[in-house]
């Protein structure tokens, strides 16, 4: 085994954490969005 | 607040096709858990087992003559085997894992622009969105 490659290995397994840990903000930011956003059905610009 | 636009206020087919985009992104997650969890190792020291360099075999070390016997085979006594990954080949993986990092990252960094958090979270999530992918491959390249 490399010796160096300990270190290295902390390094991958926190991009991992850190993707899932991204992903758990952007989707709880998007559903916060989607649910909570406008009702309103757009008209298009009135004639 | 807003960066680029108001998901909140955007239509309603856009804010569906953003969380349908999400749940599928997790749902291909479960599945990348799964294989990290059997192939690669959640911990610093099977990550370090599955991509250590493999040693070479040294001639000189060997018998210079072999005898072959048979022998009867117990399946039960067998240990499995570990998983190990020849580094040299994992640039197969790394271009295109690296690359569709950095796509899956602008996606949400679309949709991130749309949320309203302040400047600085913002700013701090996107840098995670891509750097998270940089990162993944600098354990097993080197």
């Amino acid at each position: 085994m490399k010796a160096g490659l300990g270190g290295f290995s902390y390094l991958t397994l926190v991009s991992g954490w850190l993707m899932a840990a991204v992903y758990v903000f952007v989707l709880a930011g998007t559903l916060r969005a989607a649910t909570h956003g406008s009702q309103t059905i757009d008209q298009g610009e009135p004639t | 607040m807003d960066g680029l636009y108001s998901l909140r206020k955007a239509d309603a087919s856009v804010r569906l096709a953003a969380v349908l985009f999400m749940l599928v992104l997790g749902y291909s997650y479960v599945f990348a858990f799964l294989m990290v969890k059997d192939w690669a190792g959640l911990t610093p020291a099977r990550v370090s087992a599955t991509y250590a360099p493999q040693q070479p075999v040294d001639p000189s070390a060997l018998p210079e003559t072999s005898r072959s016997s048979t022998r009867a085979l117990d399946l039960g006594s067998m240990h499995e085997e570990a998983h190990h990954v020849d580094t040299s080949l994992l640039i197969q993986d790394s271009h295109i894992h690296i690359m569709i990092y950095a796509i899956v990252a602008a996606l949400q960094t679309l949709l991130i622009l749309g949320l309203d958090w302040g400047a600085t979270w913002r700013n701090v999530v996107i840098t995670a969105a891509f750097g998270a992918g940089a990162l993944d491959f600098s354990g097993s390249g080197s």
